[in-house]
């Protein structure tokens, strides 16, 4: 195996890398860059833990090959905070509602929140079954998902 | 158990940029290559222990393989999303049950990365995108060192998880022909929870004379080692006048294609079960289809 040279785009910060052709996005974001918002738990795309966003759209990062996704825009949990500190409105929603209890499932489920609102301008119109099939790749074990689809609601509500 | 935090194997990686190079690695390295498109099968496979390919061939880089055309027919390509398909006005219009089967085929991120020729390609019996593409009278196009076959799609599935497939080949696109004017149909699946895959589903296609049957076909998922249509079923429709008791007799015939299984698999649905699941399902799909091909009479 010979390592290749790829170019992530993360959190728009430009990342040279290299690496080997059976290194995971996952691992990468977790281990090279150090961006351990981003989860392991299942391993095998069931879980939605390690959700990230690529080019727009959600994706699992632990089925994604790195040298794949050369050249991307990728977008972590950790870069829906603002420099000065600010959150996204849906991390804000999800204290809010007390939507967050172990907080393992809780980077995959608000980056879902996030490109619902993307695919959605405002989360116009959006209702509860809407949300519980957008989310139904992402497993909570604590929360029994009642505060998380409130706190996207409460998203939708007020048109953020 | 295996870990699957990392891929273990080791791997050569290509990303070829025309279709003629990627034949021509899958030529060279054979039964020791593999194609990746949205790797939510291979890697897991890999992952697991189950395949240890030496060499991956990455087909999304293939600008005719990423295509997706609706002009006269539809035409998927290899590296085409499940989630382009699910989202695609032309499919929702024209290929309902297919617009239906992509959008309920996994989980959103899944339907992100997977393609439906991947889905064909993996060949299980539980796929959701194969029933409703063999409504349409779907043909696979094939691309080899011996150059490119056409097979109807009925024809691709062979067996569980293989397919006519041979070790250099590669599935390059799906080909629906264009589907008569007035045709509705649907899909529906029976799954424990909704990101899971199908314990049964079934694809149904018809055309309507007023208030008779002209034709209709009718595919199932997940009863038998492949999808198979349900001929006795389709039959029993076809030039008949519409009636409620009519749809339930040929429910009924649906059922009985469920082949018992010689393994119960654990966590898996019992034959008795899936008999059950799929008189039910394929009377709300007929029942669906029906309602759609008069809606677009109407519209005419």
């Amino acid at each position: 195996m010979n390592k290749k040279n790829i170019t992530l785009v993360i959190n728009e910060k430009k990342h040279e890398l290299s690496v080997f052709p059976n290194e995971l996005l996952l691992n990468v974001i977790r281990e090279e860059l150090e961006l351990t918002g981003t989860k392991y738990a299942c391993g095998i795309g069931e879980c939605g833990a390690c959700t990230v966003i690529v080019n727009g759209a959600p994706i699992l990062a632990c089925l994604t090959l790195a040298v794949a996704v050369d050249g991307s825009e990728i977008t972590t949990i950790e870069g829906l905070t603002k420099a000065d500190g600010t959150l996204h409105p849906m991390q804000q929603a999800f204290l809010d509602h007390s939507a967050v209890q172990c907080g393992f499932c809780t980077p995959g489920m608000i980056l879902m929140g996030k490109a619902l609102g993307d695919e959605n301008p405002g989360l116009k119109g959006i209702t509860e079954a809407d949300i519980n099939n957008y989310f139904k790749g992402n497993l909570c074990r604590c929360t029994g998902y009642t505060s998380i689809v409130r706190a996207v609601m409460s998203c939708a509500h007020e048109g953020k | 158990m295996s870990n699957t935090r990392i891929l273990a194997c080791e791997f050569e990686y290509f990303q070829p940029g025309s279709l003629k190079e990627a034949v021509d690695l899958m030529a060279e390295y054979g039964n020791r290559g593999k194609v990746l498109a949205g790797g939510t099968d291979i890697l897991v496979n890999m992952k697991n222990g189950r395949i240890a390919p030496e060499v991956l061939v990455d087909i999304r880089q293939i600008p005719e393989l990423v295509r997706m055309n609706g002009k006269d027919g539809l035409n998927i390509g290899a590296a085409v999303l499940v989630r382009s398909v699910e989202r695609s006005t032309t499919v929702a219009q024209k290929y309902t049950a297919l617009a239906e089967a992509a959008g309920l085929l996994g989980p959103l991120q899944n339907r992100n990365m997977a393609t439906i020729c991947g889905n064909v390609c993996t060949a299980s019996p539980s796929a959701d995108s194969p029933p409703a593409l063999l409504v349409f009278n779907a043909e696979a196009w094939i691309a080899g060192p011996s150059g490119e076959r056409v097979v109807p799609l009925d024809q691709f599935f062979v067996r569980s998880k293989k397919t006519i497939l041979d070790q250099a080949e590669i599935l390059t696109r799906i080909v629906l022909p264009e589907p008569a004017p007035g045709l509705g149909s649907a899909f529906m699946k029976v799954a424990r929870v909704a990101a899971d895959i199908s314990t049964v589903n079934a694809a149904v296609a018809l055309e309507r004379d007023n208030d008779y049957f002209r034709s209709c076909r009718i595919v199932l998922g997940s009863v038998a080692t492949t999808p198979i249509r349900s001929k006795p079923a389709e039959e029993s429709l076809e030039g008949q006048q519409y009636s409620v008791d009519l749809i339930e007799h040929a429910s009924t015939l649906a059922s009985m294609e469920v082949q018992p299984s010689k393994r119960a698999r654990l966590g898996r649905s019992t034959p008795e079960y899936r008999k059950g699941a799929i008189k039910s399902l394929v009377k709300d799909a007929i029942h669906k289809a029906w309602d759609r091909a008069s809606e677009k009479e109407r519209k005419q």
